[in-house]
């Protein structure tokens, strides 16, 4: 699975994060119509079942989230993606004790003024990319013919064709590298990230690979 | 479509130079455009062959120090082709020479992505065949033409040591790249190959001797012909391209033979 989208909000539905991470706005929900709403979910959920809710799907879209006792952390996540569920509740997790840690105090004597949680939604970033493999990486590897003769043969077309337009999207690497699936792209591209031959960068909302 | 190729050996001597440049000639010939580089950066041999001392050498495009347009001049009309003969050269200093045999790792992963760019230009200038007339053995240069070139030609002489030492090659080199690979034999004693028996037979020795090396195929296998040999001292140095003017000569006739197995999967 793939995050798309996290908020953080009050019982009453209130939202004071929120962080798209799709490129594509338009279906990305808006914070002030989804907290409320699903805030209501969240409690009718409770009085029916006496249970936390943990998990919703729509489709192909799942929804976690993660019930803490004055706030929620929620995320929306796509089925397309290397993410799986357990680390998906890891970052539910994560991110809601920072949040708590950092403003318990706010979220007390809170005045509905939004600017004492700014900057969080950077850490919710930072969390998230790392686990979802787009954080900023610099190769610490030459790439080269040598590399491509001595590499896993899985990785070398990957590699092949990174060296060859120096620079891409995933979907612009995969034109080169002939590889079908973007997940399987994905992968390929991640260990030879962890290897150190590829570096990670973003642009905009772009997530560009390069060679060193 | 332009399609590239890599000229290479284990060992020098094979006829490399020669096959690339009747090769390319041929393409010419036929109205097309073919492009020879002269990718042997120890020993280069074009300028010396179309007597030129150009303004900018291949060297200096890997050096990342002129453009792709700047690197090749086209010699169709002083060889009279109706095609056009793009020719880059290598530089024949011996300090140019010193130079690239001292570059490092970082320089050849530079060096590999402008070769890149000169494939891409190529393509965009709609040129038929590109021909890297390779180093012999395993060199960054030749390393780097093998990894950007559609396929391989591995020219290889009827010689022991050859034997084993272009097979070690192709299982460690062209089989890891994973390279559509031909096997070339040149200067093949006439009397082996001169009956459809001793031809066949000797065929069946080769590839039994390359079984193991699944993605090389045999491409052809060319006479030892003394008159290939040359002086030194031709009136015009372009007189050892056999295919400008001696187009019934065996050599000639034998990339004749080899041309539609190259061209099988890709039409030129």
């Amino acid at each position: 699975m793939r995050i798309k989208t996290i908020y953080i909000f009050l019982k009453d539905g209130r939202c004071v994060v929120s962080k798209s991470f799709d490129g594509d706005s338009e279906t990305s929900q808006d914070p002030d119509y989804f907290c409320p709403l699903f805030a209501a979910i969240d409690s009718f959920a409770q009085v029916m079942t006496q249970k936390k809710m943990k998990r919703v799907e729509f489709g192909d879209l799942q929804v976690f989230t993660v019930d803490f006792e004055d706030f929620n952390v929620l995320v929306t996540a796509e089925t397309v993606g290397s993410l799986k569920e357990a680390e998906i509740e890891d970052i539910l997790e994560t991110i809601g004790i920072k949040f708590l840690e950092r403003h318990y105090r706010d979220l007390h004597d809170w005045d509905g003024d939004l600017n004492c949680f700014l900057g969080f939604d950077n850490f919710c970033e930072r969390v998230i990319n790392a686990r979802q493999g787009t954080e900023e990486v610099q190769p610490t590897k030459i790439a080269d013919a040598i590399t491509l003769i001595e590499l896993d043969s899985s990785l070398k077309k990957t590699l092949q064709a990174l060296i060859e337009i120096q620079e891409g999207t995933i979907q612009e690497i995969m034109e080169k590298s002939e590889i079908v699936s973007q997940e399987a792209q994905a992968k390929i591209l991640v260990e030879l990230v962890k290897k150190g031959y590829v570096g990670r960068r973003r642009e905009g909302k772009k997530v560009l690979y390069y060679t060193g | 479509m332009t399609v590239s190729v890599a000229i290479h050996s284990y060992k020098g001597g094979t006829g490399k130079t020669s096959i690339s440049l009747n090769l390319s000639t041929l393409i010419a010939q036929e109205g097309k455009t073919a492009c020879l580089l002269d990718w042997d950066f120890s020993g280069p041999s074009l300028t010396e062959i179309f007597e030129k001392r150009p303004k900018f050498y291949l060297n200096d495009l890997v050096e990342g120090q002129c453009s792709n347009e700047d690197v090749l001049v086209d010699v169709a009309s002083e060889i009279g082709v109706k095609g056009r003969l793009l020719v880059g050269f290598a530089d024949p200093d011996t300090e140019s020479i010193r130079n690239m045999a001292k570059k490092s790792r970082e320089f050849q992963m530079k060096a590999l992505r402008r070769v890149f760019a000169l494939k891409r230009y190529l393509e965009e200038e709609d040129v038929d065949l590109v021909i890297f007339d390779t180093s012999p053995g395993v060199s960054y240069s030749s390393l780097n033409a093998i990894i950007i070139s559609d396929k391989v030609v591995i020219l290889m002489k009827p010689y022991k040591p050859d034997f084993g030492g272009t097979f070690n090659m192709l299982r460690g080199i062209h089989t890891e790249l994973d390279k559509e690979s031909f096997l070339l034999i040149n200067k093949v004693p006439i009397e082996t190959i001169m009956s459809p028996e001793d031809k066949q037979d000797f065929t069946r020795k080769v590839e039994d001797y390359f079984a193991e090396v699944v993605q090389v195929q045999l491409l052809g296998m060319i006479p030892c012909l003394c008159s290939v040999s040359q002086t030194g001292f031709e009136d015009k140095p372009t007189d050892i391209i056999l295919a400008l003017k001696k187009e019934y000569h065996p050599l000639v006739a034998a990339l004749r033979d080899i041309l539609p197995k190259l061209r099988s999967k890709t039409e030129w």
